[in-house]
């Protein structure tokens, strides 16, 4: 075995080129799946875990689930006798520029003594007393930018508060981007004096509390935390899963097809090594082996590589984390060993599994046969195998169409998936055989003719690219059509003129009246919304005929919606609402007001990408006197036709200190900026497939010149010129590369397909108007088969540009 | 080894360690320790001082004085279980007031710091349970009134003429009855009890010296029914220490004979007994003299060296030709070594005549400034 | 007299850069239309590299060679090219046949290359006469040793080359099979009047030429 070791260790020194692609390949697909796990953890583990850091692992928390709880409330736990260490803590947002950042307002001398503040620690000492004073971790100091002692400017509902920070606390990533104050000055700055947001305490005080509590509170630990966390952003973790698993496929199938090329590159010397009496059963353990170093080298790098992607990668999806769910999760991943190792072991297994067929064919290998050339066995084209491709579609296809949760359609569309890479390269073939008959009987027809007798040997490559393109381009399409479609909801919605909010105070019925007495303004519409429980929203709104005519209807008769809902009776639901509720026009829905429970008819449901949490509109009048509201978060203002601008901001700034209009087109590209930035991730997966797509292709193009070297010399032999085998190389690669592309896109169709009308239902709860952008393959199209052009010309022109001799020799 | 395998291997292990360190748990932080000898010797201008006696009168005084920089309420005491075996106990709330901050629109604006020092130390199996806690002087968390001085769930409360002391901790608690069996002694000069060269270096200072004591005690699982004597000190003020004075050893003697004996030896930073050190000797019938510094030579006969390496003077030989007394002081274990955010010794030892090395009384120690902090 | 169809002149060919091997020393060589020479020798003695630069697939350190009146050596790579598509046939002692493509598309590569695909029927004429008629649409993977041979010289004449290079073209073949392939070899190259440079060290091969030469230390001798 040691000689055997010895031979393929040199057979990798004589060609570095298919090392480095093996391990290229491997670890570009495991670094994909290593940086969305660790992106996927930190939405889930680092969201609410900061107040964990400070308190202790595992805790539970005492909130009120009716808003804030009162501070009286720790007061009488923490004197009962027997009590826990308890920690009081508010917490809310800050806003620094586009940056959101949670302040994390806590009594230090609560804190336990093993806490990372140590209650009676110069920190605490410096924070105590002081009404601005703040503390960060080191990180979060660096990535603000700031030094110790200097002052930070935030933003709180509108508010600016000058913050100083006083003491640095050494913290992990849970703390990143957290504000660390004193509760007394937090309540001070912010106002909210008596406030607490929860009551932290160990999880083993679970029964004394549940003794203690006073009936209105309740007890949440952290499982039931995590999943809450969970369950806001799965639609975002759904979809990263999916992407990364579809990288993983992909590498695989690159690693595979470098491993297949190897083999055949090496069959004469298996023959021999099979003449001279090594077994099979050694030629498949040298070859398992190789497998293995290059697998556990190429994840081990995927792991590093993940590691670094998945830290340049998060603020990708912290921000939309931030705008979208309001929480701020930590900046660093936090990778855990028991991570790195399950991934690692899945590469490596996946890797030994996917060259099984590599190991068979390696069996095959007859003793002593020292032709150059592979045997092509028959492509068996009858019967199952050959309808397996169509079975694996239609089941795929059938799992999708028949499942409402998330998971089996993920399931489904891999599967589908898998059908698409098993018919990938009998199409291109397929193709290939068009494309010959076409270009009739030249050298552009040879060089095909060529190219299609090893179809076996192309065959993954062939997979693996199309499946890469078509990954990389059907998400792309369903990110662009989503967006197209998210444009056309907010420029129907957002109809009004321009938009009026207040950054301090608030506007309420008053001032409804007051703006609508304006000679400027034709017609008005105001909402206010609240946030239940649950993170859904209701929203009650003051609304025109004009503003009406901005609801999509996606069920239910509009006409008579709004007669029902303007009677007070009935409430509209957006679709991921009725999703989620399982809700239909006719359906009642019980909304827990403020003066308690009341029970609404469903009378339609509307397009709505404003929260995935579901929202439920009502009628204003009805919203006040349910929730004793009167405030307004904005007010639409139509202007009459010769309204002058000018006076109207007058009258703004002299009625409303801090009034602040917004038209409709900047409404409606901030809307779409939330959005852009929300699917910048995807973009960036998106472009990651396309990258390990193009490794796959330069590497099966390699792959192609040097397997093809003895026959270009023999072609060069018998007379062809140099500027014809040139032409035979480029005609090759570009058509590989093209038949590649062809087949992707009827796959980037598909996926874009599946994504928008299956997968974003599910994840999300909205469904997406179907699309179809092509920008994404006019994009990928030439830049493929540029590729083509490009990964040919080196060996066209190092293998035309030496006389034939040598490699004929070399034979 | 050949040179591509050793750079394979090498580049392999530089990943697995960058892998490894990227899994690092955050080093937890030092340890802070509150310096309380600190805090005892730099006053500042927004105290008030103790610069000359002031009759006292109770039970107001019980109450906590708001001004003074710092104040404490201190028992210890040492028990018998049933079977005869020894625990002794300390149950102390100190407060240390803040400099006046900015005027907060919230509850938990503060004043001041309330720490609260619970430990059991366990004879039987020479094992040490120290527990700590913190409350600000806000919304009730921690204070003291002329009835009740409490930090959380901790009390001490007076119901007719007895203290009752309730605090527990996860695995230890207490619950004692005590009884004052003799009057109130106020030390030093009418209870002004100077420290340093300087009038104002003093506090004000009263003990109850011999506190009849019984109740039960809980160790993990197991509930002791106990009796014993204790001991409360209560002592306030402002910058009370010297400059150069870095700490003090108590004595607190519980004498067979119905005496009790208490000595403060007060140190310079190079070890030398401050002639500001005192003490106070206290006669069955509840008269009591006061001892100065140069009426009692105590000397260390063992130290002893903790996982840190500071040294702790735990035996004494203790002479106080005044009162016919050579006796030497013997810690009943060694480990009664609090470190939490104090680094201190605080446990029960023993009496005895160095005459014929009978044991005529118990009492308790207290060693501060020989720690780290 | 004719011009000789291959003239060789003074000969030189070195390998290697440190010590180098003088592989072919001042060789010179000439061979008249229809004649048939056997180069023999033993084994790197540089029969080989002989018919590489020969064929203009190498180029020599030094001397020329003529083939048709026209200086291989002097010719830019293209053209040289061009011409070898044009006058030279050549067999292999491994026979060099196009894996990926089929026996009739392996055999019409010089036709295609000479524009001549208007002869395509001389393919079947060829293949009647070496008896691979029903191989014609066959991958060459599928053929015997004998058969594959075949192949090669079909594609090596399809084009009526002027010169006919054969390397050790028995090399890769059993004894039987080589005398048929052989005879068969004989056969043709006499009915097609083929002037032919083959190198060999094998006897029966050198017995169909007229003339046999020995390569010995660079140089070409009579015995």
């Amino acid at each position: 075995m040691r000689l055997l070791l010895e031979s393929s260790r040199r057979f990798f020194y004589r060609h570095p080129g298919q090392l480095l692609l093996a391990l290229v390949g491997i670890a570009a697909g495991v670094a994909v799946v290593t940086g969305v796990a660790l992106m996927r953890d930190v939405l889930i583990d680092a969201l609410d875990s900061a107040t964990e850091s400070l308190s202790g692992t595992d805790t539970v928390r005492v909130v009120d689930p009716g808003g804030a709880l009162d501070e009286e409330v720790f007061r009488q736990l923490a004197t009962t006798r027997g009590a826990p260490d308890l920690v009081p803590v508010l917490s809310s947002r800050l806003r620094l520029g586009n940056r959101m950042l949670e302040l994390v307002a806590i009594d230090p001398l609560s804190l336990g003594p093993s806490s990372i503040i140590r209650p009676a620690g110069t920190a605490t000492g410096a924070l105590v007393g002081q009404a601005n004073a703040a503390m960060v971790t080191e990180r979060t100091l660096q990535r603000l930018d700031l030094a110790p002692g200097e002052t930070l400017e935030v933003r709180h509902f509108g508010q600016t508060l000058q913050l100083e920070i006083v003491a640095v606390v050494q913290g992990g990533p849970a703390l990143d981007d957290r504000i660390i104050m004193d509760l007394a000055a937090a309540q001070h700055l912010i106002g909210r004096r008596g406030e607490l947001s929860f009551i932290e305490a160990p999880s083993s005080a679970s029964e004394w509390l549940r003794q203690q509590l006073p009936e209105n509170l309740i007890l949440i630990d952290a499982d039931q935390r995590r999943e809450s966390a969970a369950s806001l952003t799965a639609g975002m973790r759904a979809n990263l899963t999916a992407m990364s698993l579809l990288s993983l496929a992909v590498g695989l199938f690159v690693i595979y097809s470098v491993l297949a090329f190897l083999l055949v590159q090496r069959r004469r010397t298996i023959g021999m090594l099979r003449a001279v009496g090594v077994t099979q059963g050694q030629i498949q353990a040298l070859l398992a082996m190789e497998t293995l170093v290059l697998a556990s080298l190429g994840a081990l790098a995927g792991l590093v590589l993940g590691t670094l992607l998945a830290t340049a990668l998060l603020d990708l999806v912290r921000q939309p984390v931030a705008e979208l769910y309001r929480m701020v999760a930590s900046a660093g991943v936090r990778p855990g060993v028991g991570l790195y190792a399950s991934v690692w072991l899945l590469a490596v297994v996946m890797a030994l599994a996917s060259v099984l067929g590599v190991l068979r064919e390696a069996q095959r290998i007859p003793p002593g046969q020292l032709a150059r050339t592979v045997h092509e066995s028959q492509y068996n084209s009858a019967g199952f195998w050959q309808w397996l491709p169509w079975i694996l579609l239609i089941l795929g296809g059938a799992v999708i169409g028949m499942t409402r949760s998330l998971p089996p359609v993920l399931a489904g569309l891999f599967v589908m998936l898998s059908g698409c890479a098993l018919l990938a390269p009998a199409g291109g073939m397929h193709l290939l055989r068009q494309a010959a008959r076409l270009a009739g009987s030249g050298l552009v027809a040879r060089a095909i003719k060529m190219l299609m007798s090893s179809r076996q040997r192309l065959a993954p490559a062939v997979s693996a690219l199309s499946l890469a393109l078509a990954l990389s381009a059907g998400v792309g399409m369903m990110v662009l059509g989503f967006r197209a479609t998210v444009d056309d909801w907010v420029s129907r919605l957002i109809n009004a003129d321009t938009y009026l909010t207040v950054s301090q105070g608030t506007l309420d019925s008053a001032d409804v009246e007051t703006i609508a007495a304006w000679p400027e303004v034709t017609m008005l519409t105001s909402s206010r919304q609240f946030r239940l429980d649950d993170g859904s929203m209701v929203v009650g709104y003051d609304l025109n005929p004009v503003a009406w005519s901005g609801f999509e209807w996606l069920d239910g008769d509009g006409e008579a919606a709004r007669a029902a809902v303007e009677s007070g009776a009935a409430v509209l639901v957006t679709e991921p609402m009725a999703r989620r509720r399982n809700l239909d026009p006719g359906d009642r829905l019980e909304l827990v007001t403020l003066t308690g429970p009341v029970d609404f008819e469903v009378a339609a449901v509307y397009r709505d990408y404003s929260t995935d949490r579901g929202m439920v509109a009502m009628i204003g009048w009805r919203y006040r006197e349910l929730w004793e509201d009167d405030r307004r978060d904005s007010i639409g203002l139509y202007l009459a036709p010769d309204a002058d601008i000018t006076a109207l901001e007058e009258r703004i700034a002299s009625q409303f200190e801090t009034g602040n209009l917004t038209s409709r087109e900047s409404v409606r590209e901030q809307t779409l900026g939330v959005f852009d930035r929300t699917f910048r991730i995807s973009w960036a997966l998106a472009i990651l497939v396309g990258l390990i797509a193009a490794i796959a292709l330069i590497s099966a193009l390699l792959a192609l010149g040097l397997e093809r070297g003895r026959e270009y010399a023999t072609l060069r032999a018998v007379g062809l010129p140099r500027r014809g085998l040139a032409g035979v190389v480029l005609t090759q690669t570009t058509s590989l590369a093209a038949i590649a592309v062809a087949m992707a896109i009827p796959f980037s169709l598909l996926i874009h397909a599946v994504l928008s009308l299956a997968v974003q239902p599910r994840a999300f709860g909205w469904s997406i108007a179907l699309t179809w952008p092509w920008q994404p393959l006019a994009v990928l199209v030439p830049l493929a088969l540029a590729i083509g052009v490009l990964a040919g010309t080196y060996p066209a022109w190092k293998i035309a540009g030496r006389d034939p001799a040598p490699l004929l020799r070399a034979g | 080894m050949r040179l591509d395998a050793a750079v394979i291997l090498t580049l392999v292990a530089m990943a697995i360690a960058w892998l490894a360190w990227q899994t690092r748990e955050p080093a937890a932080p030092a340890v802070e320790r509150l310096n309380v000898q600190g805090l005892m010797s730099t006053g500042g201008e927004p105290f008030r001082r103790v610069t000359e006696p002031v009759p006292m009168s109770f039970p107001d005084d019980h109450a906590l004085h708001p001004g003074y920089q710092y104040e404490w309420w201190y028992f210890t005491g040492n028990l018998d279980t049933a079977a005869g075996k020894r625990l002794g106990y300390q149950f102390t709330l100190f407060r240390f007031a803040s400099p006046p901050g900015e005027e907060l629109d919230s509850a938990w604006a503060t004043n001041a710091t309330w720490m609260a020092n619970l430990a059991l130390s366990d004879g039987r199996h020479r094992r040490f349970y120290p527990a700590e806690r913190f409350a600000r002087s806000a919304l009730d968390l921690a204070g003291a009134d002329q009835d009740r001085w409490w930090l959380r769930d901790w009390e001490v409360a007076r119901r007719g003429g007895s203290w009752h002391l309730n605090a527990e901790h996860d695995d230890f608690a207490l619950a004692l009855e005590l009884t004052a069996t003799r009057p109130l002694v106020l030390q030093g000069d009418a209870g002004y009890s100077r420290k340093g060269p300087d009038p104002g270096n003093a506090s004000r200072y009263y003990s109850i010296p011999r506190l009849a004591t019984s109740g039960t005690v809980r160790i993990g699982d197991e509930t002791l029914p106990v009796e014993g004597l204790s001991w409360l000190d209560r002592e306030w003020g402002s910058n009370a220490l010297g400059e150069d004075q870095v700490g003090w050893d108590w004595f607190a003697l519980h004498l067979d004979d119905g005496r009790d004996v208490m000595l403060a030896r007060i140190r310079y930073v190079d070890g030398t007994t401050s002639e500001w050190s005192y003490g106070q000797l206290v006669f069955p019938d509840g008269s009591h003299r006061y001892l100065a510094a140069e009426e009692y030579e105590a000397t260390v006969s063992r130290w002893w060296t903790d996982a840190n390496g500071s040294r702790w003077p735990l035996d004494w030989d203790i002479e106080i030709p005044s009162a016919d007394l050579d006796i030497q002081t013997r810690a009943v274990f060694d480990h009664q070594h609090w470190q939490g955010s104090v680094d201190y010794w605080e446990g029960m030892i023993d009496v005895i005549d160095i005459a014929d090395g009978r044991k005529i009384g118990r009492g308790y120690l207290e060693l501060s400034g020989y720690g780290e902090g | 007299m004719a011009e000789p169809v291959l003239s060789i002149q003074d000969l030189q060919r070195r390998f290697g850069t440190t010590g180098p091997v003088q592989v072919l020393d001042q060789l010179t060589l000439s061979l008249e239309a229809g004649e048939r020479v056997a180069v023999m020798g033993s084994s790197g003695s540089g029969k080989t590299t002989l018919l590489h630069l020969a064929a203009g697939m190498d180029t020599p350190d030094a001397g020329e060679v003529c083939i048709a009146g026209r200086n291989l050596s002097a010719l830019p790579e293209p053209e040289r090219t061009r011409f070898r598509a044009r006058f030279i046939g050549l067999v292999f002692q491994d026979f060099n046949l196009i894996d990926s493509l089929t026996v009739r598309e392996n055999i019409e590569l010089p036709l295609w290359l000479n524009h001549a695909l208007e002869h395509v029927d001389r393919i079947t004429e060829l293949a009647v006469e070496l008896g691979i008629e029903p191989l014609l649409e066959r991958l060459p993977e599928k053929l015997s040793g004998g058969e594959k041979q075949r192949v090669a010289i079909a594609r090596a004449l399809v084009h009526r080359p002027a010169l006919l290079l054969a390397d050790e073209p028995t090399g890769s073949l059993d004894q039987t099979t080589a005398e048929g392939v052989l005879a068969l070899f004989d056969r043709i190259t006499r009915q097609h009047n083929v002037t032919l440079l083959m190198v060999t060290h094998n006897d029966e091969a050198a017995a169909l030429c007229d003339r046999v030469l020995h390569l010995r230390h660079g140089r070409l001798s009579d015995h």
